[in-house]
């Protein structure tokens, strides 16, 4: 057993060689292979959505952060008998009313966006715009961060349905290529 | 020997990795200046180096197996005879390997972190990488041109190597480094998390919540190192002590004063905003003196007991530590506009200003212990003169500091966030204060009835009155001690019991669930207490320091020694031989009020490779109540007489049951939710790879611990068959001998910092005769003293005078604690402002309203939805 020790650091040190080759070859062809289509994914997934909070919305985020703790921090503490009524009272009013304040301020900067959103499920579902607004009302959309866009996607996958000629699957409206067997499908309608 | 050219295919790794970290640094800052499509190849860069980091550990590891001694670190650090587990530890147990672990490590971390920033941060994740890939840079840098493992012998292969140090063989060896290194190597991922967040300017708490487990698992790894060090001192040193104040022990110790603050005060971040300036300052120390703390280790500028060869890899140290000094300070200056915030608290009689009391004490004690172990260094460039500071010297000052700190650590916990209610504050503190009381009297009036008394004898370090102020604190310091542990750990008690009958009123839940579902809920306060009592169990062990018991004996076989309470009966000694080594135990039969209680047996081995090399084997007996530590001194073959030094320590093994709290309640903090394992949280922190990676070894830390602790019956310290050598088999007369021996070094030139009243080399035996002829003649310790400084100078002085340039030891740290008290006081008033109405503290005032449809019951009921689902 103790000859086969060095064989077994030798294998080790072997395998984590290749290992490292494989990797060097993977991030190398990453590397030199610029922002082409193999690469589009990746940039999109990583690069998009980050960056398009702005850094006032940071803030706003982390106030929202901060006056929940101190809002739960508060219950937690009246309730374990460290502060009194009035205290509390005074704090938790305060801090709830920069709390909507704060939540309100979020949901203004995406108003934009649901103005938008309104607009494609009204077109999309030949809805009038009237009958979508109460989606955000109920919830507020900043509660819910990047969920506003949800309403939308799904209003339009649901609208029409397109049955595969060669297999006869219903696939979504937008759909190009049969989500069964693969076929083409939209041919027609985006030509 | 094998036909590959080993050392040369090693060096080329180094090489290797050089190239691919610096690879993988630039695709990095590339990816990060606006090309985000190059972040995967960055990733892949960075898995690439981790992977060619073990090629290089695999190689060296061959070549210890394979004792390929045309390496010098091979031939320096390992023999024919070792077995394969003392060969594998020798990676790291010289300098040279442990560069090269540390970088495996560093890689290691890198690469997890890499996995967890897959799709996740993609603003910082570049920065971050391409800052852990600089670090590991100038560890290759340090290797290839300093350092080489893989050097040659120049002159050719020798036919056996050296071997590894006997101390270092057994298995802590095995365990403990690794725990130390995982600890410092891991603070450089917080780390490379907040220069990435300062290089983008994305300073709000994003950074923080991602690097969160990160931060908490380095914590407590270093944690845990530094314990485990303390066992391994304890058990295999054979010195009966488990903490030195050693140079190398502050270095893996003050990270932990840097980082420990840090934990806290991220916390007034999130609730307040405010801080980030400091918070930001506080990581980039932390991280500094883990660098620090490695140059302290190797550049052997400091005499240690531990100190690495002495060798040339000093000075890049100090150039890199200045580098990085450079590149924060330039940094946060460059991003202050961002990093401002507004401070405000509501009032100063508040948990946010107990956190920051909380801060001041750690950075006080932090501060305290860097100037001592610099010291040296100090006084050398001063005034060319090196000066020694001893253990007596920390264990002195750091009491009264430890004290306050416990105090904070018991307050805090009772106080409300933003603001207690002075009557409110009386009424929780009611409770505690009572039980501390309690404890108190008790410990006064019922303790000296069982040998506890409230009031020990101290010794002065000085004569002045600054000595005999440290005197009385040092002597009172059981009473306050178990009277603030009490109170901590009531009041903690309290914090648990006030949550759950809470829930229990409003929920109707059983007690248990109720607790389960308090914790849960706010996992990091809970567990954040869990760590407090694992503190407070430590300093309840550190307490019973106090009531050490120290008692050497000649025996015949058949005679006993009394030793606090115990009678050990010396039952004669045997010899056992094994292919290394012939082993003498000594048999002793333990008893306490007749009963026989237990058998130990403290031991000698003598090797034979190296030639006839003795070590002693301790034995140790723990129990809860006090651990019975046996030390062999000689046995006389013929007559079977032997003299034995037995020390009864009472509450060692409170300190190790402390380590354990302290894995614990990390765990409980790291610990994902039920939410988080079933993926149904899509932010803020998914549960990834390297957090259940994190959790599952603090569990098995933890649960691993408690096997040993309790598995092997508390009885350990020779049953592993490893070897230590012992300090000194020294026998002394009286506590004034004692007193004086403590404060003279040995100055054989040989013996680093050891005092007379340990060292047993054969120049201390003669300077212990020739001072003890001196005091039979009757002259002073005093006169002794003075006559020992004037002829070997300062350094051969344990504890530096107090006066003069030596005073500002003590002064500077002590009027800088006292400095920064008042100002905290000061600031936190103006903090609090007129008001107090820190919440409508926001930059923008008054913010634009949403567009109708929300009302504000919508928006309640939002906020209580959010509040449901908050986990804290």
């Amino acid at each position: 057993m103790i000859d086969l020790l060095p064989m077994f650091f030798i294998v080790l040190g072997a395998l984590a060689l290749i290992v490292t080759l494989f990797w060097l070859w993977q991030s190398l062809r990453e590397a030199v292979v610029d922002a082409g289509p193999l690469l589009a994914g990746a940039s999109n997934g990583a690069g998009g959505r980050a960056s398009q909070v702005s850094s006032e919305r940071a803030d706003l985020l982390a106030e929202k952060k901060a006056l929940l703790l101190a809002l739960k921090d508060l219950q937690a503490e009246r309730d374990a008998g460290k502060l009194s009524e009035e205290d509390f009272d005074e704090f938790n009013t305060r801090y709830r009313a920069r709390a909507r304040e704060v939540l309100q301020a979020l949901d203004a900067q995406v108003g934009p966006y649901r103005e938008q959103a309104r607009k494609l499920i009204a077109s999309v579902s030949q809805t009038p715009a009237e009958q979508v607004v109460h989606i955000p009302a109920e919830q507020p959309a900043a509660l819910r961060g990047a969920a506003a866009r949800t309403p939308a996607a799904a209003a339009v996958s649901a609208t029409e349905e397109h049955a595969c000629k060669s297999c006869g699957v219903k696939n979504d409206g937008d759909a190009v290529f049969c989500k069964k067997c693969g076929a083409r499908i939209a041919e027609e309608s985006r030509a | 020997m094998p036909a590959l050219d080993l050392p040369f295919f090693g060096s080329l790794m180094l090489g290797a990795m050089l190239v691919v970290a610096a690879y993988t640094f630039s695709v990095s800052v590339v990816a990060g200046r606006g090309r985000p499509h190059l972040l995967p190849a960055a990733r892949h860069g960075v898995y690439a180096t981790w992977a060619v980091t073990a090629v290089a550990v695999f190689a060296l590891a061959y070549a210890f197996q394979a004792h390929d001694f045309r390496i010098r670190y091979v031939l320096r650090y390992s023999d024919r005879s070792m077995p394969w587990y003392y060969l594998w530890a020798s990676l790291w147990g010289g300098q040279d390997g442990s560069l090269l672990w540390w970088s495996f490590l560093l890689t290691t971390y890198s690469a997890v972190c890499a996995r967890t920033l897959k799709h996740r941060l993609p603003e910082l994740a570049p920065y971050i990488m391409a800052t852990l890939m600089s670090i590991l840079m100038f560890f290759c840098v340090l290797m290839l041109f300093a350092a080489n493992p893989f050097a040659v012998v120049a002159s050719g292969a020798a036919p056996d190597g050296e071997g590894l140090n006997p101390l270092l063989q057994n298995y802590w060896m095995m365990i403990h480094p690794p725990m130390l290194y995982t600890g410092l190597v891991g603070w450089s991922v917080p780390f490379a998390f907040v220069i990435a967040a300062l290089i983008t300017g994305r300073l709000d708490e994003e950074w923080v919540r991602a690097s969160r487990r990160f931060m908490l698992f380095a914590w407590i790894a270093l944690a845990v190192g530094n314990i485990l060090g303390m066992l391994w001192s304890y058990e295999e040193l054979g010195w009966g002590g488990y903490w030195a104040w050693d140079p190398v022990e502050n270095a893996a110790f003050m990270p932990l004063l840097a980082g420990t603050p840090f934990l806290h005060s991220i916390r007034l971040q999130e609730r307040r905003g405010m801080f980030k300036v400091w918070n930001v300052f506080l990581l980039c120390l932390t991280f500094l003196m883990t660098i620090f703390g490695t140059f302290l280790t190797r550049s052997g500028m400091i005499a240690s007991v531990h100190s690495f060869a002495k060798s040339s890899i000093g000075i890049y140290f100090v150039w890199y530590l200045l580098f990085m000094i450079a590149v924060c300070a330039g940094l946060i200056v460059w991003r202050l506009p961002l990093l401002r915030s507004k401070a405000r608290i509501d009032s100063l009689l508040s948990r946010d200003f107990v956190f920051l009391l909380n801060n001041w004490i750690l950075m006080g004690m932090l501060f305290f212990v860097l100037i001592a172990t610099t010291f040296p260094l100090i006084s050398e460039a001063l005034r060319s003169e090196t000066v020694t500071v001893g253990p007596g010297y920390y264990n002195k000052w750091m009491i009264p500091l430890g004290l306050v700190l416990l105090s904070l650590t018991g307050i805090g916990p009772l106080l409300a966030w933003r603001k207690s209610n002075g009557a409110y504050m009386a009424r929780v503190m009611l409770v505690p204060g009572i039980a501390a009381t309690t404890v108190m009297l008790l410990h006064v009036f019922v303790g000296p009835h069982f040998g506890f008394p409230a009031h020990v004898s101290s010794d002065q370090i000085y004569d002045t009155l600054t000595g005999r102020v440290l005197a009385a604190i040092y002597g009172s310091a059981p009473v306050l001690s178990t009277t603030v542990c009490t109170f901590v750990v009531a009041g903690h008690l309290q914090e648990f019991w006030r949550g759950t009958r809470v829930r229990m009123k409003n929920t109707h839940e059983s007690f248990i669930l109720a607790l389960y579902e308090v914790i849960s809920r706010a996992k990091r306060r809970y567990g954040g207490y869990l760590v407090h009592m694992g503190l407070v169990a430590m300093y309840f062990g550190f307490t019973g320091a106090a009531y050490d018991t120290d008692k050497e004996a000649a025996l015949h076989v058949g005679e006993s020694m009394q030793v606090r309470g115990f009678t050990m009966r010396y039952d004669g000694s045997r010899m056992e031989v094994d292919p290394n080594k012939r082993m003498i135990f000594s048999d002793f039969t333990v008893f306490k009020n007749g009963q026989r209680v237990a058998n130990i047996s403290p031991a000698k081995f003598i090797y034979s490779k190296p030639a006839d090399t003795a070590t002693t084997e301790v034995a140790i007996r723990s129990t809860l109540t006090e651990d019975i530590y046996a030390i062999m001194n000689s046995v006389n073959p013929q007559t079977k007489v032997g003299t034995f030094r037995i020390i009864v320590r009472p509450f060692v093994s409170w300190i190790w049951l402390g380590g354990l709290f302290m894995i614990f309640g990390t765990f409980v903090c790291m610990s994902p939710s039920v939410r988080e394992v079933l993926g149904e949280v899509r932010e803020p922190s998914p549960m990834r790879s390297a957090p259940a990676l994190m959790t599952t070894l603090l569990l098995g830390l933890f649960v691993g611990g408690s096997l040993w602790l309790f598995g092997s019956g508390l009885a350990h310290g020779q049953t592993d068959g490893s070897s230590s050598l012992h300090a000194g088999s020294v026998t002394l007369k009286g506590p004034v001998e004692k007193q004086l021996f403590e404060r003279l070094l040995c100055m054989c030139g040989d013996c680093q910092r050891l005092p007379l009243s340990s060292c047993s080399c054969s120049w201390a035996d003669d300077m212990r005769a020739k001072i003890r002829d001196r005091m039979a003649r009757g002259q002073s310790p005093e006169k002794i003293q003075a006559d020992y400084r004037d002829k070997y100078g300062a350094k051969a002085i344990a504890i530096p005078d107090d006066h003069g340039l030596d005073r500002a030891l003590w002064a500077v740290p002590l009027g800088l604690i006292g400095l920064a008290a008042g100002a905290l006081v000061w600031r936190g008033r103006t903090w609090v402002g007129k008001s107090g109405h820190a919440a409508t503290a926001a930059p923008g005032g008054s913010l634009p309203a949403a567009d109708g449809g929300a009302t504000l019951e919508t928006y309640d009921a939002a906020l209580d939805a959010e509040l449901h689902k908050l986990d804290d």
